[in-house]
């Protein structure tokens, strides 16, 4: 896989991440991939003179490559601070890939800290209604929000919408449906939000 | 937030004595509204809680005193802890420094950005070795990734 391939990979993840409500699985080792990638083209840039046109121009493209990467990370991370007690009850049934190593690190700490916060708040309160409901805290990603997306592939079978509407994705057809018809081809990249 | 717990230990006190005297519904009334001062309770923590979590993105690890004036003490360690735990993660990415994710809150548009000084803050190296001195009201040519904590911590204010 070419650098070049790497960052259009990356840049969709971006726009998928950013567009859908829900966590999507990560992507860390192509983050990780541009991360080295970002410091050879470092290394090579200060090699070339200040005022030369090709070391400005070069890091202009840095400087975006390292903004993508950046917000990338940071849209997760506040995905993950926002459902971050669905996912914990989530993440021990289905969600395997969903977070990287180091992201669920972050969100068992995180999820330790919230709930013990609440908790002392509540231990001012008499005891019968001091008792901390976890369920009735979680906040859930609106599954059947409507996105736009366009399709990268012939998609074989056809989706139901609703109760009776079906649906045939072509590639490069472009539909606006719910997020959760299209869930699964979204989290396997399929698709792409628009 | 004191007050509001005491209302509800009245409440409380009030709610659980004439359970003898059989008035269930005046029972069921009083509790359907503790839970929802409860609801209101933890809804506006969590709320702040949000608002602190922004405030670590824009100021970093320390907060300004006149904020910090304003939270309570739970809510002083609170931040803390999840200061701590978002540095973990960011050293814990990224390779042997780790990776600064509160930079870069805007997408780039200029290798270099005009700023000017609002204070007096001494000496600034740069990436190349270059150093250069930040008077009150001087204004600069900066590279956009450098300046943009010290924009961020009003020390500078950048011009369009």
């Amino acid at each position: 896989m070419t650098a070049q391939m790497v960052l259009a990979e990356l840049q969709e993840a971006w726009a998928n991440e950013r567009l859908a409500p829900e966590l999507l699985p990560h992507k860390s080792e192509l983050v990780e991939v541009m991360m080295e990638q970002v410091e050879q083209m470092e290394a090579n840039v200060k090699q070339l003179a200040t005022t030369d046109l090709r070391s400005i121009v070069h890091r202009q493209e840095l400087e975006r490559i390292r903004y993508l990467v950046r917000s990338y990370l940071r849209t997760r991370l506040s995905k993950i601070e926002q459902h971050c007690l669905h996912l914990v009850r989530s993440a021990g049934s289905a969600g395997g890939d969903l977070l990287s190593p180091q992201e669920a690190v972050y969100l068992r700490e995180y999820t330790a800290n919230a709930v013990s916060h609440l908790k002392v708040l509540l231990d001012n309160l008499p005891r019968q209604i001091a008792n901390f409901n976890v369920q009735e805290m979680e906040s859930e990603p609106e599954l059947e929000t409507h996105v736009f997306v366009r399709s990268k592939v012939d998609v074989q079978e056809a989706l139901m919408v609703g109760q009776d509407d079906e649906v045939n994705i072509q590639e490069g057809s472009q539909f606006v449906l719910p997020y959760s018809v299209v869930q699964q081809l979204v989290r396997s990249s399929k698709v792409i939000l628009l | 937030m004191r007050e509001m717990s005491q209302f509800i230990e009245e409440a409380m006190s009030s709610t659980y004595h004439p359970v003898t005297n059989n008035f269930m519904m005046g029972v069921r009334c009083r509790q359907a509204a503790l839970e929802r001062n409860k609801r209101c309770l933890l809804a506006y923590q969590w709320n702040r809680m949000e608002r602190l979590r922004k405030m670590r993105w824009e100021f970093g690890s320390i907060l300004p005193p006149d904020i910090k004036s304003n939270l309570s003490d739970a809510e002083v360690g609170w931040f803390n802890k999840y200061s701590k735990c978002l540095a973990t993660y960011m050293k814990s990415i990224g390779g042997q420094n780790g990776l600064n994710i509160t930079q870069d809150m805007k997408p780039p548009k200029d290798l270099y950005i005009e700023v000017r000084c609002l204070t007096d803050y001494g000496k600034l190296e740069l990436e190349d070795g270059e150093v250069i001195v930040l008077y009150k009201n001087s204004q600069h040519l900066m590279p956009r990734s450098h300046c943009e904590h010290l924009i961020r911590q009003g020390i500078l204010e950048q011009v369009d």
